[in-house]
């Protein structure tokens, strides 16, 4: 049975505007084709989490988070890195840097256990994500950043749209297409960064991909593609939690990545999967 | 008057192979002029580093009588069609809408001043029915109608284009003839990449030959013979042109 106490309040607002941002930064991350870039970095912010954990002695909140940022942008200047110097293609790249940051992750953690330092099972949390773990400060920095996004995306509306459609012409126009790749690409880390504790590593990307990919089904209009994804993400969100909250033992990260999907799965047949018709 | 181009001992490479080699030309304003030559002649990387897409290894491109990037401004630049995904999401008049974003500050969306420029560019290409229609659901020649739509949305005066005819229908291929021909007679310039010289004749007044190095250019009867054509593809493809 389902009982809105104070917490519960707090977990469906903070999920409603994660879900939200994941959708809207998503959005953008998939038309770059970016998406898989998403779950690498997610992956990529374990051994950076498990490393500030022991160096922090315990579960504080800031240092985990820096130590994942740390950690996402080794992985990111990897990433720049082999693809400016080796032959490899994008997704091979992705697979080495995921393979490499998670694996070394799970030596982390596996280390850190060994240590007697409080709030052990937060490092699982991580990976998996937990939902009960949230509080009001939680709320705050995914209230802050969704905000953030929205009032950024707002503002340059038309340069995001103009370097993701065509960033040749757009370079031509006089735009930095570099500075908006980076901005998009950092906003993709902080997103990946807040979500990690609630909807876990492994399943924070299904939360980048599953609205967008969903949104893509509904519409061919740039405008409504990413409001949609937006909505989605909210939607998936809180429906994971509440379906979560109210049965027993259901992880968090996992019912609100099936929810995610199943709405997308819904969408391919509703719309027939035919993206070329929706106007 | 300034040249719209003007390109110094101009050499480009690519991991150390030249792709162009030496470039010396002046282009007046107010032509069309094809460049044309084989496959790696270099035709691309040249509009790539006119707009500065491309760093030259040696030498320079001026655009009327400047070299720094304000004179972007007045360049229209239509990449190859296929350099675009097509199944993104947005709408026919969204793509035109680009064309004006230069000429807008930053935070300012474009109004119903640029809407009406839009309109009027996509009157001008005859695709004025389709501006809420998703660029997923257009033809090859209708989205090289859109591209050249952006372009007149800029209202520049020196218009790049890469290989325009490619893959299009003989009414667009007429129809985007006539609207570059029209430009022209307005004192616009137009530098077209372009691979089919059965064409040169009907289209183009001035010719580049271009194989890594210019082979020669100007006025098509003076640059358009068999010696130059066997310079630039070889005797066996001049003798049959």
């Amino acid at each position: 049975m389902l009982c809105f106490d104070y917490t519960l309040c707090i977990v469906i607002v903070c999920m409603l505007f994660l879900g939200c941002t994941a959708g809207l930064i998503g959005a953008f991350a998939f038309l770059r084709e970016q998406s898989l870039l998403g779950d690498a970095l997610a992956h990529a912010c374990l051994p950076g989490t498990a490393i500030a954990f022991i160096l922090a002695s315990g579960a504080d909140r800031f240092w985990l988070m820096f130590g994942a940022w740390c950690s996402g942008l080794c992985a990111l200047v990897s990433i720049n890195l082999l693809r400016r110097t080796t032959v490899f293609k994008m997704d091979t790249i992705l697979g080495i840097i995921l393979s490499v940051f998670f694996g070394f992750g799970l030596v982390c953690i596996t280390m850190a256990q060994q240590y007697a330092l409080p709030q052990q099972s937060l490092l699982t949390t991580i990976i998996f994500g937990n939902a009960a773990t949230i509080c009001m400060y939680d709320c705050y920095i995914v209230l802050i950043t969704t905000c953030m996004l929205a009032l950024h995306v707002a503002l340059w509306w038309k340069e995001l749209k103009l370097t993701t459609f065509d960033h040749v012409y757009a370079r031509t126009q006089g735009y930095s297409v570099g500075c908006y790749d980076a901005f998009i690409t950092l906003l993709l880390m902080a997103t990946i960064i807040i979500g990690l504790r609630i909807v876990g590593v492994i399943l924070m990307s299904t939360l980048l991909i599953a609205p967008a990919a969903a949104s893509r089904l509904w519409t061919s209009r740039f405008s409504t593609f990413i409001g949609c994804s937006a909505l989605f993400g909210a939607c998936a969100s809180v429906i994971g939690i509440m379906i979560s909250a109210a049965f027993h033992h259901m992880p968090t990260g996992p019912v609100i990545a099936v929810v995610a999907i199943m709405w997308t799965l819904f969408s391919l047949v509703l719309t027939k999967g035919n993206k070329y018709t929706v106007s | 008057m300034n040249a719209a181009l003007v390109i110094q001992e101009l050499t480009v490479a690519y991991q150390k192979k030249p792709v162009l080699w030496h470039v010396n030309a002046v282009i007046p304003q107010g032509i069309m002029m094809a460049v044309v030559g084989p496959n790696g002649a270099g035709k691309s990387t040249l509009l790539k580093t006119a707009i500065q897409l491309i760093k030259p290894m040696s030498g320079c491109i001026e655009l009327f009588g400047q070299n720094h990037a304000s004179a972007l401004q007045r360049v229209a630049y239509v990449p190859q069609r296929l350099s675009i995904d097509w199944t993104f999401p947005i709408t026919v008049l969204e793509v035109v809408l680009m064309g004006t974003y230069a000429s807008l500050g930053w935070f300012v969306r474009p109004g119903h001043k640029e809407r009406k420029r839009a309109l009027d560019a996509l009157q001008a290409v005859e695709m004025d029915t389709y501006a809420d229609t998703s660029i997923s659901q257009l033809s090859g020649g209708q989205q090289q109608r859109i591209f050249i739509a952006r372009a007149l949305v800029q209202q520049a005066d020196l218009y790049l284009m890469d290989e325009p005819f490619v893959g299009i229908d003989a009414p667009t291929e007429l129809l985007i003839v006539s609207i570059m021909q029209s430009l022209r007679d307005q004192g616009k310039t137009m530098i077209i990449v372009h691979h089919d010289l059965q064409s040169i004749d009907t289209h183009f007044e001035w010719i580049m030959l271009l194989n890594v190095q210019c082979i020669a250019y100007g006025q098509r009867d003076r640059v358009f013979t068999q010696e130059n054509l066997a310079k630039t593809y070889g005797k066996h493809v001049a003798m049959r042109i």
